[in-house]
């Protein structure tokens, strides 16, 4: 993973901030209008941005696909916290949003094997209930081969 | 066929808590492969699966 420079870490964090407060990505036109730069830099920094794996562009574009653990479609994991309601990547991504934002939740998922649905709860800091489990396919060593399919 | 590997709730929650906890940090920078194995290593995810190379 190669550093980043001050300037991509402030729109790093941005993409952040912005997804926590709106549940959703900023458009390149939002970060190059909060930066004060133009779009065509807003996708110079997104494609170096998913070049370091910190952020994950639909192929072939330069629109975020995720900022994980968040995703920017719907998905089979729908976390609630914060006042808003967002879409994780995967399982593990559903735990992932409370973590990174330090707070309770509440997940509403199905499960990948059954389809059924499920609700687990993080309360105090602690998931519940602890009936389940959660399926890795993929080595670490493949997981950033194809993401979507991760 | 793939198998893969399964975490129970409270392991998964845990993975998350070393994986994200700091992702909102404005200073957040990535991971060296070391603090990946770091990661595991704590929560006894070791093995080819869970391998950083």
């Amino acid at each position: 993973m190669s550093p980043l420079t001050a300037g991509d870490q402030a729109v790093r964090h941005f993409i952040y901030r912005h997804f926590v407060e709106h549940a959703r990505a900023p458009s390149k036109v939002e970060t190059a209008d909060h930066f004060g730069f133009e779009e065509k830099e807003a996708e110079r920094v997104y494609l170096r941005l998913h070049g370091g794996n910190f952020i994950f562009l639909n192929p072939g574009t330069t629109e975020i696909r995720m900022a994980h653990p968040f995703s920017c479609i719907a998905t089979a994991f729908r976390v609630r916290a914060n006042g808003q309601a967002y879409f994780a990547n995967c399982a593990w991504d559903m735990f992932g949003i409370p973590a990174a934002l330090g707070m309770d939740a509440e997940i509403e998922l199905h499960c990948a094997d059954c389809a059924q649905p499920y609700r687990l709860e993080i309360r105090n800091g602690r998931p519940a209930p602890l009936s389940g489990l959660v399926h890795f396919l993929l080595p670490f060593s493949d997981w950033y081969e194809d993401l979507i399919f991760t | 066929m793939r198998r893969g590997a399964a975490l129970n709730i409270e392991q998964a929650w845990d993975l998350a808590l070393g994986w994200y906890r700091d992702r909102l940090d404005p200073d957040f920078a990535g991971r060296s492969a070391g603090d990946i194995r770091a990661i595991f290593s704590r929560l006894g995810l070791t093995g080819p699966f869970w391998a950083v190379v």
